[in-house]
């Protein structure tokens, strides 16, 4: 996913598979009842018993989790593996061929998960599926600026930025780097006036801001002596 | 491990993307007025290394006059630059101020700024002259690469932990190669269309990356004394169309009078093949018998023969046997392959590569692979330029002076007249042997300039047909007649103006022709560039004229690098961008928009072959 505008730009990749939820839409949808929770939690859509009438598609509300293979005429997801967990593997195939560690599989009796359960959080938290796919280090919105000195024509380095949320008084602080740049990136959703102060300069107000929807980009900021 | 990572580069590309502590965008081609800046800035405060370049480089005085302007008149400030760069004053002054804080290393993918743009050779020299300016070769103050080690076949250019041998197959090898410049008569590739269509050429230095440093102030010329013209052309998995320069010029070469014949073989009827008079087809890896070496991967330098894993299918053969094929009908067999069968040949790479100490011949195959081990004292190896930085009289550089020439002087010897590739390195806007910058005349017409990286989801022309990765919006952008087209990077700005959507289809044009793309409207290319993968399948609507492809090549230069230099050209130029009008071009090409094409996979040969496959 691609986020921010030129030039405070990042991409993060978001991994979506299915989320076996513990409350599936696409269990209840299915006229077949062709879609079961194994007391494992696992997911499994019957190859044999779906008979290709997509509702389930239709009722998961995430992005392309289940898919449609039109040679066999069935929906087809994530399994956890499952077959080869039943043959004594101890986690999937997408957790172990992970190079970075990206994914973690396990049982929720492991006191390694139970730690990462613990600081872990649904990516739809506005859903009601009850997940048993948590997410660690969800990035959240960023404020994102530059502030330079336009008569000396340099980056102002270590300006105080104060984004303040209007309702809820939190205050999230950052200080300029040597290219005068400002990017706090774990900024909670709301609005937010921003304060840039650097002795020896008039201090700058920016804002109100949303930082709801998107990534906020204020650009670039110019202070002057004061 | 800490270490800051800024990233210059007109996209924000994808190690940039993770990365980087900051991405600092720059226009395509302009990094040598963005090296100069620094050094203005280094010389003007004192910030660099006086000392070391009194005693590890020359010419630094000739240099300090261009940069200061006290040759042309023209200081070479960050004022200067920033509108020729796109980046901003006083980002510069921040960058070359922390660039001499800090033990600064520049890495590159494989050539960065330094190649494959118009007059290329300026911000490769510069680079090199900004890391000396700071100590090149001091511990953290080098110059690395992220790919491709095994290139220039020395174990020196190795990256660490280096391999205790250095494997070679080339005792086995068969190919032609491009070290063969014994030959009376060769022709670098980058001048084979204008060869063909002027006739004649002339050129200096054989093109070939590890050839001595003299061999480019050697003249050569088509014909050379005494030899023939082009009459015919053999090739064997071509793509000069969709990889090389000008490759619009090149389909006007292949269909040229003078060239009586061409002759290809290649697995698959695409790209050149579409020129030949006779296409053979050829096996892939998996239907043949061979072995092999990977010295490019870093740490994993791999020997590992090669079993077909199913019979070839049809009729195809390998290259080798149909150049056997051949050989035999000329007379020439027993000398082409010296009497070796192909089992023989493959025992021989094994026998010469270098491991046959290290692993049995029955161990190889039972095994299917061999790692070479680390050499043992891989610690021990000097880093980098280290011995020259701490000893430049023993350890001198491979210059004339053994020195870092910031006035060079072999061209100060062989070209010293030459404005296009002067002694000391300069910023070249526009000159006779290009005109591919937004302040030359062109622009008015051409306002954007096209960067073409190696493709993400490709390798040159490679796996153009693989339908998963062509689902990918990156690699792929299905338009509304259901084609897939190349994504072309643009940013919003840019789209704006032009009235351009996300998903758009779009054609990018100069002089030389049009190809046809998808707008990836996109935050991460710098307003005033665009970008596209080169490689795209040829696909043409018009032949020598309109491509639907996205072969981004086919408009590329055609001109080398410079007046004296034979490089490629193939990013780093100007072209304009507009949306298209599917529906008109349909009906103005009726034929062409008919031709088949494979849903998924894309331009098959069903499309070219007359009455079907």
């Amino acid at each position: 996913m691609e986020r921010g505008t030129f030039p405070k730009v990042r991409v993060t990749y978001h991994h979506m598979m299915c989320q076996h939820c513990q409350e599936a839409p696409c269990i209840e949808a299915c006229p077949s009842h062709a879609i079961y929770r194994r007391p494992d939690g696992i997911v499994v859509i019957d190859p044999e018993k779906c008979r290709g009438h997509k509702m389930c598609i239709a009722a998961c509300p995430y992005e392309s989790v289940i898919w449609f293979n039109d040679d066999l005429n069935i929906a087809q997801k994530c399994t956890f593996c499952a077959h080869l967990l039943d043959q004594g593997w101890t986690e999937t195939r997408c957790s172990d061929a992970c190079p970075t560690g990206a994914l973690t599989f396990g049982d929720e009796e492991d006191p390694k998960i139970r730690e990462l359960l613990a600081r872990a959080e649904p990516l739809r938290p506005d859903l009601p599926t009850r997940p048993r796919v948590l997410y660690l280090n969800l990035p959240k919105k960023w404020i994102a600026g530059a502030v330079f000195d336009p008569e000396a024509d340099i980056c102002l380095e270590g300006a105080t930025v104060r984004a303040a949320n209007t309702k809820t008084g939190q205050i999230v602080t950052a200080v300029t780097d040597n290219y005068g740049d400002f990017w706090p990136k774990d900024v909670p959703e709301g609005e937010y006036v921003i304060t840039i102060e650097k002795e020896g300069y008039l201090p700058h107000k920016v804002g109100p801001v949303e930082v709801t929807a998107a990534d906020v980009n204020v650009g670039d900021i110019g202070l002057w002596r004061g | 491990m800490g270490i800051k990572q800024i990233y210059i580069a007109p996209d924000c590309n994808y190690a940039a993307a993770i990365h980087a502590d900051k991405w600092i965008p720059i226009l395509p081609n302009t990094d040598a007025a963005l090296y100069l800046a620094i050094a203005y800035h280094w010389f003007k405060n004192g910030t660099y290394d006086k000392e070391y370049l009194e005693t590890h480089a020359v010419g630094v005085e000739q240099f300090e006059d261009y940069v200061m302007g006290r040759t042309d008149g023209q200081p070479k400030s960050p004022e200067w630059a920033a509108p020729i760069t796109g980046v901003p004053a006083r980002v510069i002054k921040a960058l070359a101020e922390e660039w001499a804080s800090k033990r600064t290393t520049v890495v590159i993918g494989n050539g960065g700024p330094g190649i494959r743009g118009p007059y290329s050779h300026e911000p490769a020299r510069l680079q090199v002259l900004c890391l000396a300016m700071q100590g090149l070769g001091k511990p953290g103050c080098n110059q690395a690469k992220m790919i491709e080690w095994g290139l220039t076949n020395d174990i020196k250019q190795m990256s660490q932990p280096a391999p205790a041998v250095l494997l070679s197959l080339w005792p086995a090898y068969t190919g032609g190669s491009v070290r063969d410049t014994n030959h009376p008569s060769f022709l670098p590739k980058t001048l084979v269309p204008k060869a063909i269509l002027e006739g004649k050429c002339e050129w200096w230095g054989c093109e070939q990356e590890m050839a001595p440093r003299e061999n480019q102030f050697v003249h050569y010329k088509y014909p050379a004394d005494g030899c023939s013209q082009i009459h015919m052309i053999w090739t064997d998995s071509p793509s000069w169309v969709t990889s090389w320069n000008d490759g619009n010029a090149f389909t006007r070469a292949m269909r040229h009078p003078s060239i009586e014949f061409i002759f290809a073989q290649h697995p698959w009827m695409e790209d050149d093949c579409l020129f030949a008079d006779i296409i053979l087809p050829v096996n892939t890896k998996l239907e043949e018998d061979d072995i092999n070496s990977d010295l490019f991967g870093g740490q994993m330098n791999l020997l590992f023969p090669e079993y077909k894993c199913t019979e070839p299918l049809g009729e195809s053969k390998s290259d080798y046997e149909i150049v056997c094929a051949i050989a035999e009908r000329l007379g020439l067999l027993e000398q082409y392959t010296e009497g070796l069968t192909i089992e023989d040949r493959i025992r021989l790479g094994y026998e010469k590569s270098g491991a046959a100490h290290l692993i049995s011949w029955e161990e190889l195959n039972k095994r299917g692979y061999f790692i070479v081990p680390v050499d043992p004292d891989w610690e021990k190896a000097p880093a980098g330029l280290i011995e020259f930085y701490e000893d430049p009289e023993h350890h001198p550089l491979s210059t004339p002076t053994g020195k870092l020439e910031f006035y060079s002087t072999g061209l100060a010897e062989h070209f010293p007249d030459d404005d296009e590739r002067p002694p000391v390195p300069h910023w070249i806007s526009w000159g006779e042997t290009h005109q591919e910058s937004l302040d030359s005349p062109r622009a008015k017409q051409y306002p954007l300039l096209v960067v073409s990286n190696h493709p993400r989801w490709g390798v040159h022309a490679q796996h153009e047909d693989i339908t998963w990765l062509r689902e990918i919006e990156t690699c792929k952008m299905r338009g509304p007649d259901g084609y897939l087209y190349q994504p072309l990077w643009i940013n919003p700005v840019d789209a704006a103006k032009r009235g351009i959507k996300h998903g758009d289809i779009v054609g990018i044009y100069n002089e030389r022709g049009m190809v046809l793309a998808a707008a990836y409207v996109t935050e991460r290319i710098i307003p005033g560039a665009v970008s596209i993968d080169h490689g795209a399948k040829y696909d043409p609507i018009v032949l020598g004229q309109i491509d639907r492809g996205g072969a981004i090549n086919t408009i590329t230069p055609g001109n080398t690098t410079s007046r004296h230099v034979c490089g490629m050209v193939v990013s780093g130029f100007l072209a304009e961008v507009e949306k298209v009008d599917l529906d008109k071009l349909r009906a103005k090409y009726p034929e062409a928009f008919a031709r088949k094409f494979h849903p998924a996979a894309g331009p098959s040969i069903e499309g070219v072959l007359k009455g079907g496959a």
